[in-house]
């Protein structure tokens, strides 16, 4: 291994070694009576294990590098691997800063809720990094069969996390679903793939981008699979819950990753692709992008408006806001990247934040409407929290998603798409009222139960900062729009 | 360096002064949030902070309009203006511009000073007073940002903004069928928001500029074929969302005959005004062809909720829903005054707004106390009531006559000019209008003599006077109505030289040789 690979790869590494070890921490740990996960639970300190911690300290100091190269006076470095088929542009370190953030940010809020996974939770931290290290190689790649790869290397070890608890039936249930649901994506993918490999000789978004220009039906095809296989793998999460056995019993410690990860991992290489590789037959793609888009803004949305379950509805309207960003596909030679750019860089934090919320308020008895009613009276930080959530989930100002959603709407229209504006408004509106319909629960004056407790440092740390992310976005959505620009700008030709 | 550090120095500091007003509220609710709320005397500071928080904004910005006022031609001027660019770099351009002129400082003001009263009327409040105030302190951000915004997409935010807050307050702290009340509140206002959403959009990109600066979007006089009537549209249906105009008035009436007294007057507070300047200075200005277009169906749709608006006063049992309705047959007048054109008209229309905010809520402030007293909503089982309670008739009394426009009160000068700007171009129009403010001044007299006059009625030894904190925030109301109301003339120069711009707009569009149509009843006031 040489100095310049470590140098080029050294924030994957960092991940994987701090995996490995976490995974060693935890066997060593679950040996010694009273020191596993177990005897802490058993204590309930609020320290993270070991594990945890070990894994947090490689997910910082793989942030670090990650910013030292964005820092960098360089333009995209093509390390020697494969021939040039990584690429280390300002749009992989973009996409390499998020995904760490958020799997620190994952790790920290799930601090209470691993708990359940004992005693597998060095396992879990584990599967994270090693599902993020997969997700930054996803984004780095040029070439379509590594970006299936490292697609396949994000979504299957949050499967794995899921089905952690192996001997609860629901929570195999889910991880079943999840796995089921990833693997037909990553093949609708692997099919696109080898349908342009058929076309073009060739698997590398440079060489498509020159011989694939006219639009005939195996193209179309292609980009049909590969928008919706990878569709598919955006809205895991939410599809896992199709059954309320699932829902009722699905880790959450797994189910976070799961639900943000693989969205943010789906689109970041949905939008290289289609940009790079595909970007002179836009009409193979854009018109099924938008109807996808449209498709989980509106369905998403009416089905929240009769959820009676917290899960269901912020897994649903999570899925939505993510789905948001396929419509700024129509706009990708102009502002829409930046715009996608920004959405996901604000959804993130509002997606842990939402689902990082759910252990503590599921104190409460359970996540059932009539479970939370007077939530307020109980736990008013919880209460505050969950509602600045919802608000911010529904796209209400002065919120970051709400610029996020004008953002990617204004690009939408400047490429012709208003249809899309007017039905993600409409989907807006309706997602208000599924919101508002909680919202009074949450606030009822009536009180029935004991004040629930508030979840230990870690998890409220990492609550503050996403919650943080999520009100001040909009404030700061300038210089986080620019931050998102410089981001898309490789996608550009820039 | 040495020069450009020289330059920074003289350069004059940013005016944060409307910063402030807009913003001092929000600091509050933070305020608040983090105040103890156990006992008596924690929740009595939650209050007290919460007062202080709306006089902050009051008084600066009564300050502020007292010195605008005293030079009626800087109504055409923004002051004071803050631009500065919020997000650039992208398709559209979104700025942090904010600004008073003669078009928004009337309502920014009023409502500046209503919320206080508000806050006083609300004292009695015990239960969840740190939620109960927080929110109601964002309501009042929302809407001061809403008249201050000189950007659309600040517009926009604070359009929406008040949305959640107000429907929480109407659903939490309502009575029977609040909740659904507030789920109607919600669907209009966020639909409204989409149509505003969509409408800026539109201009924003369909015309080229690239910005959301409402100055740049208002400049060109004409849009691409199709475009300006669809944006007008859009924006309009935003305007009538919130102006409660019929048909799109059932989820004001509900929401006002349902939500507790202060919050039915924060909901009023931030509909009709916000509404009716919507129409004024964002649908008419950016779209003033497409305005004279549709100008007769926003006609027939005002006059028809003139009227709609008195006849259900007339028939209304329940004294809340009554004062809803009068609401909405004055809201009617506000776009007649909107679609007359003229510089009198319209700033008649935007003094209106701020008669029926005033005034609605002075109405709503009275019957939510005879409501909450008897514990009952129909007119008949009040019968009588004057005797045990002389203050609440006489407040009553100032409502009506705000209502029906008599002299020395707000309503007056708003009505006159709405009637006066309107009539050269639309003479039926107005004789309709003025037929409908007969039938709701008839309507508002005959509640009174059904609930205050007349042989008393068995048990109303509940009902008691208007006493304390109520008594104080009513007189505060009465006073701030008949200073609206004698200084007009001081005010009004001032609005019309700001809706004279509007109006110039809309003047320079219009077709010249038409013989018969709204838009040439241009009136110089």
């Amino acid at each position: 291994m040489s100095a310049a690979f470590l140098q080029d790869f050294g924030p994957e590494t960092v991940l994987l070694v701090g995996a490995a070890a976490a995974l060693i921490i935890d066997r060593r740990g679950s040996r010694v009576p009273g020191r596993g996960p177990q005897g802490r639970a058993r204590t309930g300190r609020r320290w993270p294990p070991s594990g945890t911690v070990v894994a947090l300290a490689a997910v910082l100091l793989a942030f670090g590098l990650s910013i030292g190269f964005w820092h960098s006076s360089f333009g995209p470095r093509f390390p020697d691997v494969e021939r040039g088929a990584f690429i280390i542009d300002r749009y992989a370190l973009f996409f390499h800063a998020l995904l760490l953030l958020t799997a620190g940010a994952v790790l920290l809020v799930t601090n209470d809720a691993a708990d359940e996974l004992a005693p597998h939770r060095g396992v879990h931290a584990a599967l994270v990094l090693v599902a993020t290290c997969g997700a930054m190689v996803a984004v780095a790649t040029t070439d379509l069969l590594t970006m299936v790869t490292g697609l396949a290397a994000t979504v299957l070890p949050l499967c794995l996390a899921l089905g952690l608890r192996k001997l609860n039936a629901a929570a195999a249930t889910a991880a079943v679903r999840a796995f089921v649901g990833s693997a037909v994506g990553l093949l609708l993918v692997l099919g696109g793939v080898v349908l342009l490999l058929g076309l073009s000789g060739s698997t590398r978004l440079g060489a498509l981008a020159v011989r694939v220009h006219h639009l005939n039906p195996g193209v179309a095809l292609a980009a049909v699979a590969l928008v919706l296989g990878l569709g598919l793998c955006l809205v895991a999460g939410p599809a896992l819950l199709w059954g309320e056995d699932a829902a009722a019993d699905a880790p959450l410690a797994a189910l976070l990753p799961m639900a943000v990860l693989a969205p943010l991992t789906a689109l970041a290489v949905l939008m290289r692709v289609v940009v790079s590789g595909l970007g002179a037959v836009a009409a193979a793609w854009s018109g099924l992008a938008a109807a996808v888009a449209a498709l989980l803004l509106l369905g998403s949305a009416l089905l929240a408006l009769r959820q009676a379950r917290l899960r269901r509805l912020v897994l649903l309207l999570l899925a939505g806001q993510f789905g948001l960003a396929l419509a700024a596909l129509p706009a990708l030679h102009r502002d829409g990247p930046a715009a996608a750019l920004y959405l996901l860089l604000t959804t993130a934090p509002l997606a842990v934040a939402s689902l990082g919320l759910l252990p503590s308020v599921e104190r409460a008895g359970g996540d059932r409407i009539e479970d939370l009613r007077g939530l307020w009276g109980r736990a008013p930080l919880l209460c505050a929290g969950l509602a600045v959530a919802l608000v911010a989930l529904a796209g209400g100002p002065p919120l970051a998603p709400f610029f996020a959603r004008l953002f990617v709407l204004t690009s939408a229209m400047g490429a012709g798409a208003g249809w899309l504006t007017w039905l993600a408004a409409l989907a807006a509106a309706i997602s208000g009222l599924a919101v508002l319909r909680w919202l009074l629960v949450l606030f009822d004056p009536t009180i029935e139960g004991e004040d629930l407790p508030l979840p230990g440092w870690p998890v409220a740390v990492g609550l503050v900062l996403c919650a943080a992310a999520v009100i001040l976005g909009g404030v700061l959505s300038g210089p986080l729009m620019g931050l998102a620009a410089r981001g898309a700008l490789p996608l550009l030709g820039g | 360096m040495v020069p450009t550090l020289l330059a920074a120095a003289s350069a004059p500091p940013p005016d944060v002064t409307l910063s402030m007003i807009i913003f001092a509220p929000l600091v509050g609710a933070a305020v608040i949030w983090a105040l103890p709320a156990r006992t008596d005397l924690e929740r009595f500071r939650v209050r007290v902070t919460a007062l202080a928080f709306t006089l902050i904004p009051a008084l600066i910005a009564t300050y502020e309009f007292l010195s605008n006022v005293a030079v009626p031609t800087q109504g055409a001027l923004p002051q004071p203006l803050v631009n500065a660019t919020w997000v650039g770099g992208f398709l559209v351009t979104l700025g942090y511009h904010i600004g008073t002129d003669g078009v928004n400082s009337l309502p920014l003001t009023a409502t500046a000073v209503a919320f206080p009263v508000v806050v006083l009327a609300s004292w009695r409040q015990r239960v969840r007073s740190r939620f109960y105030f927080s929110l109601l302190l964002l309501i009042e951000v929302g809407v001061v940002g809403d008249f201050a915004a000189r950007d659309f997409g600040l517009f926009l935010v604070f359009y929406l903004w008040p949305a959640v807050p107000a429907s929480l307050l109407l659903g939490v702290f309502g009575g029977e069928g609040a909740h659904r009340a507030a789920r109607r509140l919600l669907a209009v206002w966020l639909l409204g928001g989409a149509c505003l959403f969509v409408g800026g959009l539109l201009l924003a990109v369909r015309t080229g500029r690239h910005t959301f600066s409402l100055t740049a979007l208002t400049t060109p006089l004409t849009l691409p074929h199709g475009v300006g009537e669809a944006v007008f549209l859009l924006l309009l249906a935003a305007a009538l969302a919130r102006m409660a105009l019929v048909p799109l008035h059932t989820w004001f009436v509900d929401a006002l005959g349902t939500a507790s007294p202060p919050v039915a007057m924060a909901i009023l507070l931030s509909s009709v005004p916000v509404g009716g300047y919507t129409l004024i200075r964002v649908a008419e200005n950016a779209a003033p062809l497409a305005a004279i277009h549709l100008a007769t169906p926003v006609l027939a749709l005002a006059l028809l909720s003139v009227l709609w608006g008195a006849l259900g006063a007339y028939g209304e049992p329940d004294l809340r829903r009554l004062a809803a309705y009068a609401a909405v047959s004055l809201s009617g007048d506000v776009a007649l005054g909107a679609v007359g054109f003229s510089e009198t008209s319209l700033a008649g229309s935007l003094y209106l707004c701020v008669a029926i905010a005033l005034g609605g809520g002075l109405l709503l402030l009275v019957a939510g106390a005879l409501v909450d007293r008897q514990r009952v909503l129909r007119l008949s089982s009040l019968q009588g009531c004057a005797s045990r309670a002389p203050r609440l008739f006489a407040l009553w009394v100032v409502g009506i006559a705000t209502a029906a426009g008599l002299p020395m009160l707000a309503g007056f000068p708003g009505l006159y000019q709405v009637f006066l700007g309107t009539f050269p171009g639309d003479p039926l129009g107005v004789a309709a209008a003025l037929l409908g403010l007969l039938v709701l001044a008839a309507a508002l007299w005959r509640a009174a003599g059904r609930t205050f006059l007349g042989a008393p009625a068995e048990g109303l030894e509940r009902v008691r006077d208007a006493q304390g904190s109520e008594w104080y925030a009513a007189v505060a109301l009465v006073a701030t109505l008949v200073v609206f109301g004698v200084a007009a003339g001081r005010f009004l120069g001032y609005s019309v030289n700001g809706t004279d711009l509007i109006s110039g707009r809309v003047a320079a569009v219009a077709p010249q040789p038409a013989t018969h149509h709204p838009s040439h009843g241009r009136t110089h006031g």
